[in-house]
């Protein structure tokens, strides 16, 4: 092992000599200093030639012969590209390889390792997958505001944007070495995506695992012809528009989170039943090797998955094959390894951050309440605390069941005046000094203020504040005031009653497993506290976890008080808070009736009440059908189908003047909290909100549609000082 | 003797089948599914599922099924040796038992043995040497033992280990031995890994145990052979270890039958304080998330360690006490 | 080692040779309970801890419940001496925005008296007679901040001491129904099987190691999850207690009935059987008296553990929940990090609690003493 590490070391030298020249240009330029080693490292070596002032010529470089690759690779490649295990690197990079385009990424130095910990079994594998954005054909930018390429490398649509055509890199590789090409996705799409038609060619009995993504829909619903003319090229074609596909592809880091997109062909065939029918029944053992903790699948993203044991470590190594460069031309990633920790407890896993023994977290696992203990210990852990913006839109944030079943329950959560006055009972800027430290802006409960239609224009920045102000206003007089008109009077025991003079308790649900303290059931505790203070029955439930869903969508539970909105980049592509369209938010029989639309299930059961079919829905047209909904899908649909951009937005703040007028529908807090990122002193490249305010929008971390960090290229994260960050 | 011990195998194969039926109807009866935590995440990580696609995953979890035919679809493929898939990370259930089960017993039969070490001594010693100063110090001091929760113990210990020296967080080795071959250097990372599981583990068991074995030969002490015994002139250490401790002991080892299941997963919150990739978060998870192939088999695995361990215990007790007749 | 230990029981035995033919077993049992010092101090301590929770609505200055973001996590009050005696200041709360703490300096101008048996906020004294008197409470203005905290105060800037006084009536009563049950159950059938043996030994048995597989979580959570929304926390917690005794009394039975064999087939029963004694009459009075010191201590073990159990139940949100307020409550909250770093007054309850728990083994203990008083 340390044979090995001093024959890299020879290498690293050689490289470092290069690098490190560009790193000192660079630093001039990008503005961030370069950082003198913390710790002493064992043998002086270049690695100090940042400080230097601007070597023209490094002196190393000119006692090497020079290089006669184009790009530039790890030392620990270059060795196998010695010794014969692996092609040079010019082989390795597609014909065009990706370059970062951040504004504040230096040219790093090759080796260490990053140690992170993940307080679950999902995050070990998961997360890091969720760190590398190179499965997505397309990439977010600018926290959102734009759209840049991935392994796609140009797209066009025609005018109504019912074609789109993609064209990927040629040469990239997967981290087998095998070429990838449109063929892995084609294979997604006939193997595992229903309703395409290749299900025909099927054994008997075998169905496809997946229905199509959203991405894969016309604005009408009906599905794309996918095609891929040559091994480069692939065409969606859809029947109407559908302008959103570019976002779409946008989204999520792909493969294993969020639609596949691609799948190794060459890989995943010898499992698939279809091909192999005598070998497999079904599509167990294919599901089985298509997940992101099997250490065999070729991937396309930075770092491969070397060892997976559940429960207990992950490691992670750098792809050979990963076709992204610096701006200098060193493929990337600079980082050799990540090696994940489980920790089982949140606890636990915070003093591992405050005993420094992690190099990096992102948001997850800790809080504002956190920064105490761990700026306490930044001296010991060398973990800097910073802040990026969390882009939500609500804080800790309440809502009704508008399909409660209970319907004289319901006729009061439908109530906009009642909710109205709730709204104004509730005093959020005690939430807001208890839970937030002061921080944020009070809000009646909006998308994220990061989203497109907020920023695009004046108009769009008025109809936020419209929303966000709506209802803030905390006048608990006021609050008594509409309900004393509205009808819910006081009773003799100065509790409020229904108009018709029944007891009316409000139930606020949440579910037992909220940590005491946490931010929510602190907000809970306060909401209970406001209302009781206007004569309302209000009384903290806390609820099993256990077939809370289930009760939810049948619309047996009153409230959901533990979520928050931080959804954008644009309204659209993540709709679920503005109009009903699923079953999870405060719609459900609603949302369910919409998903439902066009199928045979809208003929089914119209006899039945809505809470007693199979599965419990509204259709649209019944009796139980909110109008303010019904104005809502109007709109929505109208606008799946919009091609223009400006008239998309036009659509959207007519969905959100619904909201005004008879909302809220959803109740937040404070808009826009920070989120704490902890970063090791030395790792370099990982942007601070200032970095992200002059590229972007000072970050935006809640949504999982816009995959942070993925979206700030962490292969491109470095070590000052890699010798001391080994194993 | 053997056709006892024929006749108890016989008998724990039926109730190992019935045991499955009722534990895999009780763990699908609260409400939600796997389903639930599957969709949860695909959500989270996928935005809206079309219903489509919950219903492809009802199929393929098959969540609709009654519970007789889920039931029958997992044991019938059991008895021939396939437990099926944990859904929560695509795995086989056997896969995710087995990578856990060695160091689950390896850590709690250390545990166990360090406690019956010390444990016996010193219950004998309490209970001859009874309301005298060490014997009031070893009460209170394994009372307060007893009195710690083991959770909280462990989260202290590990606090002010981190704090005092250089103790791991988490994970069983060191990223540098992890796969490195056995050696003492490893050994010694891996004790500084569990060290304070077993610490903890210890000192709630030994309490425990030192009670029970104090009472017991306080119990036997007043017997009348006994009596005999020192009457007949022998020498006290005889009387206490040969006559007193051997009849004393009967309950603790009655105790084994229990013991068995409780090592597998008798350390769960313990374990995960300490991140310890034991059995028992592992059962929990699973019952919690209703990974029924997962949680199912643990459960029959449970339970027939259980059965395993009580035939032990009566094997043993008429080995120790020939009164006891096996019939 | 042997040859002390051979001594000393013999020298207590020899002092109550006299008198112990002659006076009653209780008597016996109290003066062989007197001679264990520590279960007399742990008697003491518990009848202090039960008269504390039987005042504790009287005793605690403030609400357990009531929310005041002015005095999150302030630190235990200082209490000085001022003209009209024991006093405290104000406090003055600032925000370190660099480490996002409240800090917490006293306003030394004003010292606001503190005033024994004051009108407060209104309770129902042992649920029964409401009434605002309490042990003591600050004569303040409401907006001076000048709060009395005995024990500091928690995030939400209650005051620790109302809540553990509070939290004392769930945790001190609450699971001990809990054990009484499992060890009635346990001992009953325990004999039972033990001393008929043959098929009903067999039955009992074979039910015991099937109850013992069942996955006690996933009931408890499908209880938990079958009861309606408007049930009380303290209620649902009640029924799962029931629910642990129902299916915890296994262990227990188990060992009883390893006595009772043992002790079966012992000269004395052989005699009783010959002599035609009932077999209630061989079970009370020559099995349940042997067996009784094992079933004592095994009760009282349980005890701590179902105190433990609460505080289970409640990491896995199936115990007690918040609003409502027990110990176990109470110990998940200084469970953190930073309460063992940087709030340590936040850990006062598990002192407690550990004193609690001490304090019924040590009971315990001496009881198991006493009920064998001819030893």
């Amino acid at each position: 092992m340390s044979n090995a590490r001093k024959l890299n070391r020879r290498t690293f030298l050689r490289l470092s000599a290069v690098t490190a020249a560009s790193a000192a240009i660079a630093a001039c330029g990008g503005g961030q200093p370069a950082t003198a080693p913390t710790s002493a490292p064992a043998a002086p070596q270049p690695t100090t030639a940042p400080a230097a002032p601007a070597p023209t010529t490094p002196p190393a470089a000119t006692a090497i012969p020079p290089v006669t690759t184009q790009y530039k690779e790890a030392p620990m490649l270059a060795k196998l590209v010695q010794e014969g295990k692996l092609p040079p690197v010019d082989e390795r990079l597609p014909k065009n390889p990706y370059t970062p385009p951040h504004s504040w990424l230096t040219v790093g130095k090759y080796g260490g390792v990053l140690k992170k910990t993940y307080n679950n079994n999902w995050g070990i594998t998961g997360f890091i997958h969720e760190m590398q954005y190179g499965s997505s054909p397309l990439r977010w930018l600018k926290d959102g505001l734009a759209i840049g390429p991935g392994f796609v490398e140009s797209w066009e649509s025609n005018a109504d944007a019912s074609k789109w055509t993609f064209k990927i890199r040629e040469g990239i590789k997967w981290s087998d070495g095998q070429p990838f090409t449109t063929k892995d996705i084609m294979y997604w799409w006939e193997y595992t995506v229903g309703g395409n038609g290749k299900e025909k060619e099927y054994p008997a009995g075998l169905k496809p695992i997946n229905s199509p993504p959203d991405e894969a829909r016309s604005g009408t619903g009906t599905l794309m012809t996918l095609n891929a003319p040559d091994d480069y090229t692939f065409e969606m074609v859809f029947d109407a528009p559908a302008p959103l596909t570019a976002d779409r592809l946008a989204m999520w880091v792909n493969m294993f989170i969020g639609p596949a997109w691609v799948m190794p062909r060459h890989y995943m065939e010898q499992f698939n039943p279809v091909l192999n029918p005598d070998k497999y029944k079904d599509w167990e053992e294919h599901q089985r090797k298509f997940n992101h903790n099997n250490p065999d699948i070729p991937r396309l993203t930075g770092w491969k998955l070397d060892i997976f044991e559940e429960g207990v470590r992950a490691v992670w190594s750098r792809n050979p094959y990963y076709w992204a460069v610096d701006k200098e031309g060193n493929q990337l990633p600079y980082i050799d390894q990540i090696i994940v920790t489980a920790v089982k407890d949140k606890e636990i896993e915070k003093l591992a951050y405050t005993e420094g023994r992690a190099d990096h977290a992102h948001f997850h696992g800790q809080g504002l309440a956190d920064v105490q203990s761990l700026r306490d210990a930044e001296s010991k852990s060398q973990l800097e605390v910073r802040f990026w913006d969390s882009g939500s839109g609500t804080g800790s944030l309440y809502f009704f069941n508008m399909d409660f079943k209970d319907p004289k329950m319901r006729a009061v959560f439908r109530d906009p005046k009642f909710r109205q006055a709730l709204s104004h009972a509730y005093n959020r800027a005690d939430v807001q000094k208890a839970v937030y430290f002061g921080l944020g802006e009070l809000t009646t409960g909006t998308f994220s203020p990061k989203a497109i239609e907020y920023n695009i224009n004046d108009q769009g920045r008025q109809v936020y504040a419209a929303w966000r102000d709506s209802y803030v206003k905390y006048d608990p007089a006021l609050a008594e005031q509409i309900l004393d008109e509205a009808g819910y009077k006081k009773g003799p025991d100065g509790k409020r009653t229904m108009p018709d003079g029944s007891p009316l308790q409000i139930q606020i649900t949440y579910g037992a497993d909220q940590a005491p303290g946490g931010e929510h059931l602190s907000k809970n505790e306060r909401l209970a506290r406001d209302w009781q203070a206007i004569g309302l029955d209000a009384v903290l439930t806390p609820i099993p976890g256990e077939g809370a869903d289930e009760k939810w969508r049948a619309g047996e539970l009153p409230m959901k008080t533990t979520w928050e909105v931080g959804d954008g980049p644009n309204h659209l592509v993540f709709p679920s808070w503005l109009v009903a369209d699923e079953t999870e938010r405060w719609a459900p029989l609603h949302g369910r009736g919409y998903t439902l639309r066009g199928t045979a299930s809208e003929k089914e059961e119209l006899d039945k009440n809505p809470w007693d079919r199979n599965p419990p829905r509204i259709n649209r047209g019944e009796p139980d059908y909110m109008p303010a909904i019904a104005k809502l899908h109007e709109l929505f649909d109208k606008s799946k189908v919009e091609p223009d951009a400006m008239k998309r937005h036009q659509l959207v703040w007519d969905m959100i003047k619904v909201h005004i007028e008879e909302g809220p529908f959803f109740t937040g807090t404070i808009a826009n909290p920070p989120r704490i990122i902890l970063v090791k002193k030395g790792l370099m490249n990982v942007p601070t909100r200032d970095d992200l305010l002059k590229e972007g929008l000072g970050g935006f971390v809640n949504p999982w549609i816009i995959p942070s960090p993925a979206v700030y290229d962490p292969e491109t994260w470095y070590w000052d000082n890699p010798d001391a960050h080994t194993a | 003797m053997l056709n006892f011990i024929a006749r108890r195998l016989v008998n724990m194969f039926f109730l190992l089948i019935v045991v499955s039926f009722v534990g895999f109807w009780i763990i699908q009866l609260p409400p939600g599914s796997i389903l639930d935590v599957q969709i949860q995440r695909l959500r989270m990580q996928g935005g809206n599922l079309p219903e489509s696609m919950i219903q492809a995953l009802r199929d393929r979890y098959g969540v609709d099924d009654p519970f007789y035919v889920q039931y029958w679809k997992w044991i019938s493929r059991s008895l021939q040796g396939d437990f099926g898939t944990s859904f929560e990370t695509d795995q086989k259930v056997a896969e995710r038992i087995y990578n856990r089960l060695g160091i689950s017993f390896g850590l709690s039969l250390t545990a166990l043995l360090f406690t019956w070490l010390v444990a016996i001594p010193i219950g004998v010693y309490s209970a001859t040497h009874r309301y005298t100063w060490p014997d009031y110090l070893i009460t209170f001091v394994q009372f307060l033992g007893l009195s710690i929760p083991g959770f909280l113990l462990a989260l202290i210990l590990l606090i002010m280990a981190s704090r005092l020296w250089d103790q791991p967080i988490g994970g069983l080795f060191s990223p540098q031995y992890a796969d490195a071959p056995w050696s003492l250097a490893k050994l010694w990372d891996f004790i500084r890994h569990v060290w304070i599981a077993i610490v903890v583990l210890a000192i709630g068991a030994t309490a425990g145990l030192t009670r029970v074995m104090r009472a017991n030969l306080l119990d036997v002490l007043n017997m009348q052979y006994i009596q005999t015994a020192r009457a007949k002139g022998l020498k006290e250490s005889t009387v206490i270890w040969k006559h007193a401790v051997r009849n004393a002991i009967h309950p603790l080892v009655m105790s084994l039958g229990t013991l068995l299941p409780a090592l597998v997963v008798g350390e769960t919150l313990i374990a995960i304080i300490l991140s310890l990739p034991t059995i028992g978060p592992l059962y929990l998870d699973a019952l919690r998330s209703q990974d029924m192939y997962l949680a199912g088999t643990i459960l029959v695995m449970l339970s027939a360690l259980l059965l395993v361990g009580n035939l032990i215990a009566d094997l043993l007790l008429a080995w120790v006490d020939p009164r006891v007749r096996l019939e | 080692m042997a040859t002390a230990a051979g001594e000393l029981p013999k020298v207590a035995r020899g002092k109550k040779q006299e008198d112990v033919g002659q006076i009653p077993q209780w008597k016996l049992m109290v003066r062989r309970f007197s001679q264990s010092k520590l279960s007399v101090g742990a008697l003491v301590v518990l009848a202090i801890m039960y008269t504390f929770m039987i005042f504790s609505d009287f005793i605690a200055p403030y609400p357990h419940d009531v929310l005041d973001s002015n005095n999150s996590f302030a630190p235990p009050t200082q209490i000085v001496w001022g003209p009209d005696g024991p006093g405290i200041y104000g406090l003055k709360q600032e925000l370190d925005m660099e480490r996002f703490q409240w800090i917490y300096t006293p306003d030394t101008s004003v010292i606001y008296p503190i005033r024994f048996f004051v009108q407060g906020h209104e309770y129902y004294f042992l649920g029964l007679f409401p009434s605002r008197l309490h042990l003591f409470g600050v004569d303040a203005p409401p907006d001076s901040n000048a709060r009395v905290f005995l024990w500091g105060a928690d995030k939400e800037g209650r005051d620790l001491f109302s809540r553990v006084l509070k939290g004392s009536q769930v945790s001190l009563t609450l699971g001990f129904f809990g054990v009484f049950l499992f060890v009635v159950i346990g001992s009953i059938v325990g004999t039972a099987s033990g001393y008929f043996g043959g098929a009903l030994d067999n039955l009992i048995q074979r039910l015991i190691e099937l109850i013992r597989s069942f996955p006690d979580l996933p009931l408890y959570m499908a209880l938990a999850a079958a009861l309606p929304l408007n049930v009380p926390i303290t209620v649902r917690y009640f029924l799962i207690t029931v629910i642990i005794a129902v299916i915890g009394w296994t262990g227990l039975a188990r060992e009883v009935r390893g006595k009772v064999l043992a002790f079966r087939s012992a000269d004395y029963t052989a005699a009783a059987i010959a002599a035609g004694a009932s077999h209630w009459h061989i079970i009370t009075h020559h099995l349940l008296p042997n067996a009784m010191s094992h079933i004592v201590v095994v009760g009282m073990l349980a005890i701590p553990g179902a105190i433990g159990l609460e505080t289970a139940l409640s990491f896995l949100g199936l115990g007690i929940l918040p609003p409502a307020v027990s110990w176990g409550i109470l110990l998940r909250d200084a469970q953190t990090v930073q309460a063992v770093v940087t709030y340590p007054w936040l850990l006062i309850p598990v002192l407690l609690l550990l004193v609690t728990v001490l304090s019924f083994n040590l009971l315990g203990d001496g009881v198991r003493d006493a009920v064998d008083p001819y030893a």
